[in-house]
């Protein structure tokens, strides 16, 4: 605390005088960065197939299957599926239901953005364009080919947000111009809300909504849970913004999507640009008034409350706001679907179609379901030599141990596998520094014993992946102190990643934080390491965190979350350039392109109050294009992974140790309690092959449907017509005359629905 | 050990949403839910449909409405109800008739004054009731099975702590009208109970300042059998504005299967127990705003295996169901308890494989390998479950088939020994008289000391051959013996092996180090005034002779640790004491000699040393404070001077 306070005192002036000095190479560079970032962003369009946009009026654009009105005064817009007829509106428009609304809820109902602003960085308010804008005549709307612009002027607030309403080939493209968002006066604006109500379903519509919640999940219209809302945001909170109390055991929104399922219409919405500053906000009826809605809340300004102790015990908290705004616009595809199998399978068509996955991964085929392993290298324990506390590496699986124990698995049927190699180097498994090179210990048995060990994986059908983590650090690799390689908070001090007690969810009291390295030094690590790694003859990597986590960074320069996520997408590229298969770990949509398999995908979602159903919407989107496994069946909870992995299409995941758990168990290791692998080799082969033979005739192909037929009983339908029914009661059920036993699954080879 | 299974609201089982809902209990299939703000009953099948709702019951044939209905208990034919809003406890039929009613007490043991307000109920096998009335903390109020008040049952102790016996102070000085306006320590009261088969009375408390002996089990007698100075919640110490947060418990549960369960509104816990022993064995879930997470837990019911809890803010039953692990666990601890460890080892050999943690599960092979006489891989066991007890039992048994087998050549080579000391013995007392003055050698003298201190010191004064490198090493010796000690005695003598590893072996040797200097530099200071004669080397070097004794004691102990067992631990502590009073008149005889004091004068001299010892180490810890003190409140300036330049 104290030293890193002074520091940002000192960092501040530095930065004044560096700026000066700084400028001349700035601007050069961003010449530079500026013309690449162009290009890039001039290639990407070209993959869509160019729409052509008619002007209908001075308030209507059409396409060949869209049509879009906005309402001068309202400010409103209807979108309209010429396909099937259907509409869908910004704003409610049935009478009854409506003119029960009142205050608050009538104002936000009547709007298409919310707004939350500081007053001079202190006081938060709220405005709505309905009152602000379209009450005191503050619309302004032009048309031309590009689409119909609305600009809400919010009079007494002095700001004006501008937003393109436009048609592709997937339906309405609505999108907040962030660049040319004019501020005066003294507000600054922290989050926009956009088209809050559109698609909103009244008390009497039926349906649902998707949230991109974990793998999923399902939020029933007028589910009487109105005392719970579903708030969440797409790749997690900003890793920096942690808070001082984490009990909450919760899986991360993957994919910036949502759904919206209304008396058998069916409408995706993805967030097309924005995604990492964006929250999902959900409430059903009975919450706030008579609708049951889904929108999303962007972060325009950063800002975080800063607590310092007071006399009285009781925290004061601080406002800081980011002196940066967020510069790249929030784009939301509103595509409605024309229904094949219906609701959710749609979406997940839909939105697979959109991220084409499969060209990406260059058409590469899975004809197999390996069985996903982590096996630990090594752990920093601590030891005592006649009173002298010290830290030792030990080495717990090595290369020679590995060998041993997959050849074990192999005799055994297991006759493909994928490994995740964790603790390889001198630091173990609890990532000390970032590595900059692949450096196995010798205890592991050196880089002589990795290739003696591929060499037997690449006769074997095993690919083994070492991990890296260029993210996370506790001893700085790249300056003298890790105030210098560690990213900053908006209050501009180091943002540490605590550790929580199990019990009460607080910060450990004592425990190592660890810090995230700088953007910028995470590229660099990534390069350093690609050297030292390509020299050997493997070409399969993992980066547990580099594709499920993003943050910001405030310090001496900038980076918001968004550009981090261009920065890491960047390293996965030079990777998959270098040809190199990338192993991740339950990567973010933005990552998932890159990834040759996912290891640890989630199979279910964090189950909010006011969530209704687990759905594997994740996995439908990778089903058939990329290869993934449910998270570590002997370190999870539940005891139906097995039966997940067969619901959901998944490899199993099992985490392995060849040393004993008791190694371990004086040190902070109390998340591997049961990874001893000689416990677990006869239970993972009779697993193996249960999938196996579960899923073989599937495997390269997509999961178009998928259904939770009553509770504990799922179906999932795949492109070749084949059904795989899975009951998770402990009773038997009938299935229209077949009868499917507790826990188990059935297989029907049908035809296709 | 538990997983959630199904979560169901009001609306899911089709009884209109229910408003904080305070108990449940299930039995004979059946689920009984006590919705008390809508003032009724809810009965639903296993299955979380509505079977009936009861608003309304038939007293003596008069219609009766319920009125804000608590605790719930049911057997085989009837249900109870404590309708705490009618302040009455009901005794239902399948058809809603009363069979009986208890009432508040007539009693001269009931205080009149105070209202009946039932909150939970339970009537055990012979037919006697058990009732929680809101503020009764004198117990449960037990009443006979036709319906009679006949007594208060197994009362909370007042916990003795200095300000209650302050305040029982000041009880003797006030008057009456003073007094009133003192509030009066009361024990806590229960807030639930249950009952298992074997007639034992499971209590807890929901209180939020004492974090001991929260739950406890209450033999027919009414006195507590589990321990009561054992935190039976969180072992965290959370701060909230001053005060410690602790665990409250609202309900708790037994099942017939040897487990208890606790609910904790505080932070949404479940605490599952060791009926036998109320040892933990697990904690699941927490508050928040997830399925399978609480807003406000109220009541707890086991049955059939499962564990149904009750959340009164969110108005929903979460069953949960145990896992394949919590199977094991409860199967594993019945064998245990029973003591057939023989064959609980194949079901702890399958805990261990699915939770390397469990220290029981270690202990519990342990037990059942000592049965199986394999002594050395039981101690390896005890040893990863930090059993210092089973160990000692294995090394026992371990130690006599060695004794047994190697018998021959060890009562030989014992008596060899002893016979060489006792020659040994013999020919130094011979020498004994000119050891002193002809033959002296500097390294072997402090033994020589220590065997004669009057002549040893007297020798030492008078010819001064006190050497300070000697007196050195004995110290340094002494450090060293302590730590080998703390690091290298048997597994059973160590308590804290497990915290072995985070001793610090610098600290130790500070404050060693620190204590022998502030006491030659006291005690020299000391004796200056009072006339000593003695010098500050010259009290470093006395006082370090006179520690040999210890340096003894410590590598004995060390030795001994190896070859005894825990039950003859007395031993070693006998040895440590003897050695150390040695120890102490050595310095007493030494210091007298030095300074030329009669013994009164020595022991009053000790004594001001200490004192000053005590008073130079408080003026450090003064000092050391404020620094601390006046460096956090410099660090906090800097911040709030850095964050409002910022802002």
């Amino acid at each position: 605390m104290k030293l890193c306070c002074i520091r940002n005192n000192r960092s501040k002036y530095m930065r004044k005088i560096k700026s000066f000095l700084r400028q001349g190479i700035v601007l050069g560079l961003a010449a530079i960065v500026f013309c690449f970032s162009a290009s890039a962003q001039k290639a990407e369009p070209q993959l869509k197939k160019a729409i052509d946009i008619t002007v209908v009026s001075d308030t209507e654009i059409e396409t060949q299957d869209f049509s879009l009105m906005a309402d001068k005064t309202a400010g409103s817009i209807i979108l309209k599926d010429k396909r099937t007829g259907a509409c869908w509106y910004s704003n409610p428009t049935d009478g009854d239901l409506q003119t029960n609304m009142k205050g608050i809820n009538k104002m936000q109902m009547e709007s298409q953005l919310i707004v939350n602003y500081l007053i001079n960085g202190k006081t938060s308010k709220q405005a709505t364009s309905f009152a602000s804008s379209t009450e005191k005549e503050g619309i302004m709307l032009s048309v031309d080919s590009n689409g119909i612009k609305i600009t809400y002027n919010f009079i007494s607030e002095k700001f004006e947000i501008p937003v393109l309403y436009s048609l592709d080939e997937y339906g309405l493209v609505a999108s907040v111009l962030s660049n040319e968002i004019v501020e005066s006066g003294e507000n600054e604006i922290t989050e926009i809300s956009l088209l809050p109500y559109f698609g909103a379903s009244g008390v009497n519509d039926k349906g649902y909504f998707l949230v991109p919640d974990g793998s999923g999940s399902l939020i029933n219209f007028n589910n009487g849970k109105t005392g719970s809302s579903y708030q969440q945001k797409i790749y997690d909170t900003d890793g920096l913004m942690n808070s001082d109390t984490n009990i909450v055991k919760v899986e991360i929104a993957k994919l910036p999507v949502f759904g919206i399922e209304k008396n058998g219409c069916t409408l995706l919405s993805v967030i097309q640009t924005g995604a990492s500053s964006c929250k999902l906000m959900s409430y059903v009826s009975g919450t706030n008034g008579n609708y049951n809605y889904i929108y999303p809340q962007f972060t325009y300004r950063q800002s975080a409350a800063y607590k310092m102790l007071s006399k009285t015990w009781y925290p004061i908290e601080i406002n800081f706001v980011s002196p940066l705004s967020v510069k790249e616009n929030f784009t939301v595809r509103y595509s409605p679907v024309v229904k094949k199998y219906g609701g959710y399978s749609d979406m997940a068509d839909c939105y697979r179609n959109m991220l084409d996955i499969k060209d990406a991964m260059g058409n590469k085929s899975i004809d197999n379901v390996p069985l996903y392993l982590d096996l630990y290298g090594s752990a920093k324990v601590s030891d005592n030599i006649l009173g002298f506390p010290v830290m030792v590496n030990r080495s717990l699986t090595s290369f020679d141990d590995a060998e041993n124990l997959l050849y074990q698995l192999l005799n055994n049927g297991v006759d493909s596998m994928k490994v995740r190699y964790l603790g390889t180097s001198s630091m173990g498994i609890t990532n000390i520094k970032v590595p900059t090179s692949f450096e196995p210990t010798s205890a592991m048995g050196g880089i002589k014993g990795f290739n003696k060990l591929v060499e037997f994986a690449d006769k074997n059908n095993i690919e083994i992946y070492p991990d890296n983590d260029f993210i996370f650090f506790r001893k700085p690799t790249f300056s003298l102190i890790k105030q210098m390689d560690a990213t900053k908070d908006v209050c501009n001090k180091i943002g540490s990643f605590y550790q929580y007690e199990t019990s009460n969810g607080k910060v450990k009291y004592n425990s190592v934080n660890r810090y995230a390295l700088q953007p910028a030094k995470v590229e660099c690590a990534a390069d350093k390491y690609l050297k030292s790694y390509a020299k050997l003859n493997n070409k399969y990597i993992s980066m547990s965190t580099l594709g499920s986590f993003i943050y910001s960074d405030f310090g001496n320069e900038i980076c918001l979350s968004n550009s981090t996520a261009e920065k890491f997408t960047g390293i996965l590229q030079n990777y998959n350039e270098n040809n190199f298969n990338i192993m991740l770990e339950a990567p973010n949509a933005y990552a998932l392109p890159y990834a040759d398999s996912v290891i640890a995908a989630p199979t279910s979602s964090s189950c909010f109050d006011l969530e209704d159903e687990t759905v594997p919407f994740y996995q439908m989107i990778m089903h058939g294009s990329v290869s993934y496994s449910v998270p570590s069946v002997n370190l999870s909870d539940s005891d139906v992974e097995v039966l997940k992995a067969i619901e959901t299409g998944s490899g199993l995941m099992y985490s392995l140790s060849n040393a004993d758990y008791s190694v371990l168990c004086y040190d902070d290791y109390d998340k591997l309690y049961s990874v001893t692998a000689n416990n677990w080799i006869d239970e993972i082969s009779e697993n193996y092959l249960k999938v196996k033979q579960a899923l073989s005739s599937v495997t390269d192909k997509l999961m178009v449907f998928h259904e939770n037929v009553s509770s504990g009983v799922s179906r999932t339908v795949y492109e070749n017509g084949v059904e795989i029914f899975v009951n998770y009661n402990d009773f038997s059920v009938d299935l229209s005359g077949t009868k499917l036993e507790a826990k188990s699954y059935l297989i029907k080879q049908g035809e296709s629905k | 050990m538990l997983t959630v299974g199904s979560v169901i609201n009001g609306i899911d089982a089709g009884s209109g949403s229910w408003n904080s809902p305070q108990d449940i209990c299930v039995a004979n299939d059946l689920i009984y839910i006590s919705d008390k703000d809508n003032n009724r009953i809810v009965v639903l099948s296993l299955d979380y449909k509505v079977v009936r709702i009861i608003t309304t019951v038939y007293d003596n044939g008069n219609e009766s409405l319920l009125s804000s209905p608590m605790g719930l208990a049911a057997d085989k034919d009837y249900l109870y109800v404590a309708d705490s809003g009618n302040a009455r406890v009901l005794m239902l039929d399948a058809q809603n008739n009363v069979v009986l009613k208890l009432e508040k007490p007539d009693n001269a043991l009931f205080d009149q004054n105070r209202v009946f307000q039932p909150q939970k109920v339970l009537r055990d096998k012979n037919g006697y009731f058990y009732v929680l009335s809101f503020g009764t903390y004198e117990g449960a109020l037990l009443y006979n099975p036709d319906g009679t008040f006949l007594s208060f049952f197994g009362a909370n102790r007042v916990t003795v702590t200095l300000s209650l016996l302050i305040e029982k102070s000041w009880q003797k000085i006030l008057n009456k009208t003073q007094l009133s306006k003192v509030a009066k320590n009361i024990p806590q009261e229960y807030s639930s109970f249950d009952m298992d088969v074997n007639g034992f009375i499971f209590t807890c408390a929901n209180t939020s300042t004492e974090s001991v002996a929260q739950i406890k089990k209450l033999n027919p007698n009414g006195s507590n059998v589990w321990s009561s100075n054992i935190n039976y919640g969180d072992n965290v110490s959370e701060w909230s504005g001053g005060t410690l947060v602790v665990s409250r418990f609202t309900d708790i549960s037994t099942d017939d299967m040897g487990l208890v369960t606790a609910v904790d509104a505080q932070r949404g816990h479940i605490f599952q127990y060791s009926a036998q022993d109320g040892r933990i064995l697990s904690v699941t879930a927490n508050n928040g705003i997830q399925q399978g997470t609480f807003g406000n837990l109220a009541a707890v019911d086991c049955y059939g295996g499962n564990v149904y809890v009750l959340d009164s803010m969110k108005g929903n039953l979460t069953v949960f169901n145990p896992t394949e692990y919590g199977i094991l666990v409860r199967n594993a601890l019945n064998l245990f308890n029973d003591g057939q460890y023989d064959a609980s080892y194949d079901t702890w050999k399958e805990v261990l494989k699915k939770n390397g943690n469990m220290q029981i599960a270690y202990s519990g092979i342990g037990k059942a390998l000592v049965g199986k006489g394999e002594y050395t891989d039981a101690m390896k066991y005890f040893k990863l479950a930090n059993d210092a007890d089973g160990y000692s039992t294995a090394f026992e048994a371990e130690r006599k088939i060695f004794l047994r087998e190697n018998f021959f050549w060890i009562l030989p080579t014992a008596v060899i020994l002893i016979l060489l000391f006792l020659i040994t013995g013999a020919i130094e007392r011979k020498r004994k008289v000119d050891y002193a003055t002809k033959r002296y050698n500097k390294w072997k003298y402090p033994f020589y000391i220590m065997m004669h201190p009057s002549n040893g010191f007297n020798d030492l004064h008078w010819t001064k051959r006190g050497s300070f490198t000697v007196a050195s090493v004995i110290i340094s010796l002494w450090l060293l013996s302590s730590v080998i000690k703390k690091q290298l005695s048997a597994f059973m003598f160590n308590a804290n092996y497990s915290s072995k590893v985070d001793m610090n072996v610098w600290t130790q040797l500070l404050a060693m180090i620190s204590l022998v200097l502030v006491f030659v530099v006291i005690n020299w200071a000391v004796c200056t005034l009072f006339e000593g004669k003695g010098k500050i080397k010259d009290i470093y070097i006395y006082a370090s002779y006179s520690i040999l004794p210890v340096v003894v004691s410590n590598f004995l102990c060390l030795g001994l640790s190896y070859v005894l067992s825990l039950g003859e631990s007395d031993l070693i502590n006998i040895l440590r004491v003897v050695f150390f009073l040695w120890a102490a008149i050595l310095l007493l005889r030494g210091l007298s000699i030095l300074h030329e004091y009669s013994i009164k004068q020595v022991i009053l001299s000790i004594i001001a040393t200490v004192f000053g010892m005590a008073i130079v180490i408080f003026l450090l810890l003064l000092v050391v404070s404020l620094f601390n003190k006046v460096a956090s409140f410099i660090v906090s300036i800097i911040n709030e001077i850095v964050l409002h330049s910022q802002q």
